[in-house]
């Protein structure tokens, strides 16, 4: 959970950084708005970026995107999405799950604790697109 | 794999408009992603020419099918790593009366010619918004600028597509995307092949320039609002009709 906690901060911060490049992390509890200054074009991008990554989109059904308002929220919504893994036979899907021939488990890099620098997390944003 | 070349995405791209907007793309030295319900001969051929599919590709889709669609927008991310471009073209024609016309075409005209539009678009952008620019081109109609009759479902669908255009313009803008209309008027095509020498002649006649359209008057409005060259030109509606007066 902390590696894709880890991958949806370090999109969020990159998307913020456009805007705001003095802000150097971000926090699962900072307000989208309010603390991180983005628009809901911007949380859309961020979304779009974490559909291409994670080959999910727990909005299309599961998730109101009107909850959203921390990153903390997007990690308890890819959480829900990634939970059907494990979901009994018969259930149905409760999110759009994207066919690509790659594992959860193989979209997210090892577990790290803390709170990632800049670097790193950018680092983490890019260089996951290329696995 | 992120191609170096440009992709677009062209719905409906086997015949008619779509197939000249395709060919055109490709002569342009982009890469052309289509789809439609079968092959074409057309289709075949661009097929044979690129057997590692480093141009051009293709799929059979239901363009009433959003699944597919959103399905279909996904390959060609995955597979060229980016979509720089998209062209709305799929339309289906169900002339009459409305009050003479059975339910299942107009349902078929909403959903082929703006529903698919519309979901397509929401899949394309779910790229574009990553990369921070795109360009869309929604093939319109006259129709949709002055009345005629026998095709106000057709009309209808086809001026949607105008106000999906001058609002998402707004909407995506911001982020570097750029969306405008192209309106063709009476062209050379499938959807114009069965008028009469006489029907051709007086459409002729009320336009100034004398002449229907060619598919490649409009495909070459389309690269124009795709390029560079229209980088800031958005929201915008162009008719290519040789200035028919109705």
């Amino acid at each position: 959970m902390e590696n894709l906690n880890e991958t949806i901060l370090a999109v969020v911060l990159d998307v913020v950084q456009e805007k705001s490049p003095e802000i150097e992390a971000v926090r699962p509890d900072q307000m989208l708005v309010e603390d991180l200054g983005l628009r809901s074009l911007d949380l859309a991008r961020i979304i779009a970026k974490l559909e291409m990554k994670l080959d999910v989109d727990p909005f299309a059904e599961l998730v109101a995107v009107t909850s959203i308002r921390t990153p903390g929220d997007l990690s308890a919504a890819y959480a829900k999405c990634f939970s059907t893994d494990e979901e009994p036979k018969g259930t149905g899907p409760i999110c759009a799950k994207h066919p690509s021939g790659r594992s959860a488990a193989n979209r997210t890099r090892p577990p790290r604790a803390g709170l990632a620098s800049q670097r790193e997390l950018r680092q983490k944003a890019r260089g996951e697109q290329s696995q | 794999m992120t191609a170096e070349r440009q992709v677009a995405i062209v719905s409906g791209g086997s015949r008619g408009l779509g197939r000249a907007i395709v060919a055109d793309l490709l002569r342009r030295d982009m890469i052309v992603a289509a789809f439609s319900r079968s092959k074409t001969p057309f289709i075949e051929q661009r097929l044979a020419a690129d057997p590692r599919v480093e141009s051009f590709h293709w799929a059979s889709i239901d363009g009433a099918d959003p699944q597919a669609l959103a399905g279909f927008a996904r390959d060609v991310l995955r597979r060229y790593g980016r979509i720089d471009a998209l062209v709305n073209n799929m339309a289906t024609l169900g002339d009459g009366l409305l009050t003479m016309m059975r339910d299942a075409d107009i349902h078929a005209q909403v959903s082929m010619n703006l529903e698919s539009a519309i979901f397509l678009t929401r899949a394309c952008l779910k790229g574009m918004l990553p990369q921070g620019s795109g360009s869309i081109v929604n093939i319109s109609s006259v129709n949709a600028l002055r009345g005629q009759t026998g095709v106000s479902v057709y009309s209808a669908t086809k001026a949607a597509l105008i106000g999906l255009t001058k609002s998402l313009a707004v909407e995506v803008g911001p982020a570097g995307i750029r969306i405008n209309c192209v309106a063709p008027g009476y062209f050379d095509s499938d959807m114009t092949g069965g008028f009469t020498d006489d029907q051709r002649a007086r459409i002729a006649r009320r336009t100034p320039l004398r002449r229907l359209g060619t598919v490649e008057d409009v495909a070459n409005l389309v690269w124009f609002l795709l390029s560079p060259e229209a980088a800031f030109i958005t929201a915008q509606v162009i008719a290519v009709d040789g200035g028919f007066v109705g």
